[in-house]
């Protein structure tokens, strides 16, 4: 029966997907990627098998992702989550031909005008993995954990709004989950509604 | 005197109402339904959003991405403010994620409690500070704060008139509580399922049918949601989330339905417990689409269906017609491979445009939510009477009354080759229409699959039927060293189309029946009638009644006069008789969920012919196989249950049950093991002896 199924999806894949249908949830496997960085380094998934691995949908022209940025907030969450050994990836799956595309040089200026310093920062034009992770807005936030499975999926804090003066007042939840996961302990919110900009993905 | 202070207040504290604010590709205003306040009275405050073109803001639940509007109210001691009062959202579709929101130009009212003991003639200050998220491709948020003062007074309050008519329609357009409808939700596979039955004899027509949760995370919010029309009312089904399954308590939210659920209601505010399939105890809600083909990839469904194609032309409607095309392609092309082709594919496009024709009044109709599968034509008396009218001028033609365009042939030849690519274009048009009640083998799956898609992809499934259809006439036209092996015409020729006149006659005989089945035995004897009397006319249309010009004019005009009698006397008129369409005795009993539900409760092994007697297929399949005696033998000994549902006529329960077998079409053969609750096995639409008497020994082994 389970190899049916497989199998029927195997087929199924042959047609496009909708982002929601290919939506991943805590406890599944992180779907695997590769996926060229701003460096043009190519960046896998698999080769951070043993550590945590924040994945991070990002658009700089985003007022959500200027929010978290302008404030210091996203920064201060990778400089201190890197410095415990966590990887953690910034990813933009806007299309190059919607108008808030910036090719991989101005991401790096932006980057870098911002002070962000994520593990890496790569480029997913055509969409293929925000659309199987199922990535929503920008932020969308997804931990995952040393063997390869989510255990966050969803907004970067439980607050949705646009004014920075809510980020103090927030729980934020991908550090949460973070600070649950390093100290062995379950994640108490393994998922909560993400919001932000439509990811601006290839039509 | 004091009246006149009176009025000096009045006039100094006159309502002070915030002015329209632009900003950018928006333009937001405050505005209080009543020009003052009174004490213990409720007053509404609108907040007027309006967006420029193709600009949107958000609902409660703004879907996929961005935020809904807020409203911060600072108000007077004593004073207190609602929550806002969310209109009707729509579905906003950005590229591949959906939101839920407003465009143009929407009012969002707040009721705010003023209290009792308040002074007359002072004035109150209302301020309030709205956020709002306005996206089209980009967004961009925005804030606005008003301040006004509003007067109090004693007297009823008047209406602001510039804006009474647009609040008070937004208050009547605000989602109510359902009223007419029983609602019950479940979780089926990967579905949510809504249910909502009318409990009335008359079911209202609706269309449109959309839910919209209260939050995220219930259902794939991209994901179309597809109405079904059921026996007592209508079926949503949405793709509900992953983290569904962890949604405490109810479902809560709104649904929407053009023109509406009930008079004056377009929206309706719901909750509902949604059950998990597995605490239902009804089995027959444990039936998701079954078959290994309701997976189906887009391009194995086109391959199945370009291979159903092929094989229809072998079926036994299609295959006298097309005989005849094969014909005519020989005797109007020969030498000639460039005519040959053009006709080859004028042939192929009239396949296809009827195809396109049929399946999008489907799709269109389906889109409404009415019932319906392959084969819906001839679920209507009058079209399965015009299409034996139609065979019958066909036939008598063939068989030499009466010639079509004769008078034609005297024109240049090039007005008569344009008339002859014409002329290919209807047999294709033809041959999909006597098409329609055969199934052939693997069509049933892929138009199965057709159903489940959008209409692109549906479409473009019927157009892979349809071009398989039109492959071997391709195939003939395009190798013209294949249609050479058919000898030269001449006298054979005429021989030949008088012969292939008699299975016309057949098919006319058989449609007849049809109709005896949907509309009984009078609708038939005035069909025959009614062909007698176009028969007649075609007769005097051949000018074997008159010699003199008068004469054959007079001879005209009769005919005509008795055509057109003939048709409106065939006529059967759109009743259709309940109880005459297929039989049901003898060890055959009615289909019906809660029959098939009682035989399996009993942990008997069942067998279901879905089945209709415009179904050439179907008729082939019961007469050689399945009543034949060693099946109905083996039927006894193996205590199988046999239970015929018959879709001869428009049935809303059997379209429903076709499609949870991933099928939209009959025939279909879904045999349910002894003592399994799983899914049936579907049998090919070609039955053979051996595969059923496998069948049943799977489903039902010897003891």
């Amino acid at each position: 029966m389970n190899k049916l199924v497989a199998a029927s999806l195997a087929v199924s894949m042959a047609v496009p997907v909708s982002v929601a249908q290919a939506a991943v949830a805590p406890g599944q496997a992180a779907p695997e990627f590769s996926l060229v960085d701003i460096n043009r380094k190519v960046q896998k998934l698999s080769d951070y098998r043993g550590k945590y691995v924040v994945l991070e949908w990002f658009n700089s022209e985003c007022p959500f992702v200027q929010k978290h940025y302008e404030s210091g907030n996203m920064q201060a969450l990778q400089a201190r989550y890197t410095q415990k050994g966590v990887v953690w990836l910034g990813i933009n799956s806007t299309s190059p031909r919607h108008s808030n595309y910036r090719d991989p040089a101005r991401s790096q200026a932006i980057l870098k005008e911002w002070k962000s310093a994520p593990t890496a920062f790569v480029l997913d034009p055509d969409g293929t993995v925000g659309k199987q992770y199922g990535a929503r807005t920008t932020p969308h936030m997804y931990v995952i954990d040393p063997n390869g499975t989510l255990v966050y999926v969803g907004g970067i804090d439980d607050k949705p709004s646009i004014s920075q003066r809510d980020i103090a007042t927030a729980k934020n939840l991908v550090a949460a989950a973070l600070d649950e996961s390093l100290s062995g302990k379950p994640v108490g919110t393994p998922s909560a509604m993400p919001y932000g900009c439509s990811v601006k993905y290839d039509n | 005197m004091r009246w006149l202070a009176t009025c000096l207040i009045l006039l100094i504290i006159a309502p002070v109402s915030a002015a329209p604010v632009q900003r950018p590709h928006i333009e937001t205003e405050l505005i209080p339904e009543k020009t003052s306040l009174r004490p213990g009275e409720p007053a509404t405050v609108a907040l007027r959003l309006k967006m420029e073109k193709r600009w949107h803001t958000y609902w409660k639940n703004p879907g996929d991405s961005g935020l809904p509007t807020r409203i911060n109210w600072t108000l007077p001691q004593g004073f207190s403010a609602g929550p806002i009062q969310w209109p009707a959202p729509r579905r906003i579709d950005v590229g591949p994620l959906t939101n839920f929101g407003y465009e143009g130009e929407i009012f969002l009212l707040t009721d705010i409690q003023v209290p009792a003991g308040l002074p007359a003639g002072t004035a109150m200050p209302i301020t309030a500070r709205a956020d709002w998220l306005v996206c089209e491709e980009i967004c961009i948020p925005g804030d606005a704060t008003f301040n006004f003062m509003l007067p109090v007074s004693n007297e009823p309050a008047t209406a602001d008139p510039k804006w009474a008519k647009a609040i008070e329609r937004t208050r009547e357009q605000l989602p109510r509580p359902l009223e007419g409808w029983n609602l019950d939700a479940y979780q089926r596979g990967d579905d949510l399922v809504l249910r909502m039955s009318s409990g009335q004899a008359r079911v209202a027509r609706i269309h449109n049918l959309t839910l919209f949760p209260d939050q995220d995370g219930w259902i794939e919010n991209a994901s179309p949601q597809r109405m079904i029309r059921t026996a007592g009312g209508y079926e949503l089904r949405v793709a509900s989330a992953a983290a569904m399954r962890s949604k405490p308590g109810p479902l809560t939210g709104l649904i929407v339905a053009q023109p509406g659920l009930a008079q004056g209601v377009a929206a309706a505010v719901v909750t509902v417990p949604v059950e998990s399939a597995t605490a239902l105890a009804d089995e027959i809600l444990q039936q998701p689409a079954l078959s290994p083909f309701a997976h189906l990839g887009l391009l194995a469904a086109l391959g199945l269906a370009f291979l159903g194609g092929v094989i229809l032309n072998l079926m036994p409607c299609v295959f006298p017609v097309v005989s005849i095309k094969v014909l005519s392609f020989v005797e109007q092309a020969r030498g000639h491979p460039a005519r040959l082709r053009a006709h080859g594919l004028a042939f192929a496009a009239g396949v296809l445009a009827s195809f396109w024709v049929v399946a999008g009044i489907l799709l269109a109709l389906r889109a409404q939510g009415e019932a319906l599968g392959w084969g819906y034509q001839l679920q209507s008396p009058p079209v399965v009477a015009a299409l034996a009218l139609l065979f019958f001028v066909l036939a008598l033609n063939l068989s030499g009354l009466f010639q079509v365009g004769a008078s034609l042939q005297s024109l240049a030849g090039k007005l008569r080759l344009r008339n002859d690519y014409a002329d290919s274009a209807l047999s294709g048009l033809l041959a999909t229409l006597v098409a329609t009640p055969c199934t052939a083998p693997f069509m049933g799956a892929a138009l199965g699959f057709a159903l489940t898609q959008p209409a692109i992809e549906a479409m473009l499934v019927f157009s892979a039927l349809a071009l398989g259809m039109s492959s071997p006439y391709l195939l003939l036209c395009f190798w013209p060293v294949l249609i050479r092996r058919v000898p030269r015409p001449g006298r054979w020729m005429e021989t030949l189309k008088q012969v292939l006149a008699f299975p016309l006659f057949l098919t006319v005989v058989w449609l007849a029946w049809v109709l005896g089945r949907q509309a009984g035995v009078d609708a038939v004897a005035r069909l025959l009638t009614g062909l007698t009397m176009v028969a007649a006319a075609l007769w005097m249309v051949g000018g074997r009644g008159a010699s003199t010009e008068t004469g054959k004019r007079a001879a005209m005009i009769a005919a005509l006069v008795l055509a057109v009698a003939g048709c409106v006397f065939a006529w059967p008129g759109n009743k259709t008789a309940e109880a005459v369409a297929e039989e049901v005795g003898g060890p055959w009993k009615r289909w019906s969920p809660d029959a098939l539900a009682a035989a399996r409760a009993e942990g008997r092994a069942v067998f279901v012919d879905f089945t209709a007697a415009w179904c050439v297929t179907c008729q082939v399949n019961k007469r050689l196989v399945l009543e034949s005696d060693a099946l109905q033998a083996r039927f006894e000994e193996r205590n199988v249950v046999r239970l015929r549902a018959d879709w001869t006529n428009q049935d809303a329960q059997i379209t429903a049950a076709l499609r949870d077998l991933g099928r939209m079409g009959v025939p279909v053969y879904a045999v349910y093991a002894a003592g399994s609750k799983g899914a049936p096995t579907l049998l090919p639409e070609l039955l053979t002896q051996e595969r059923v008497l496998r069948a049943i020994d799977e489903a039902a082994p010897p003891p």
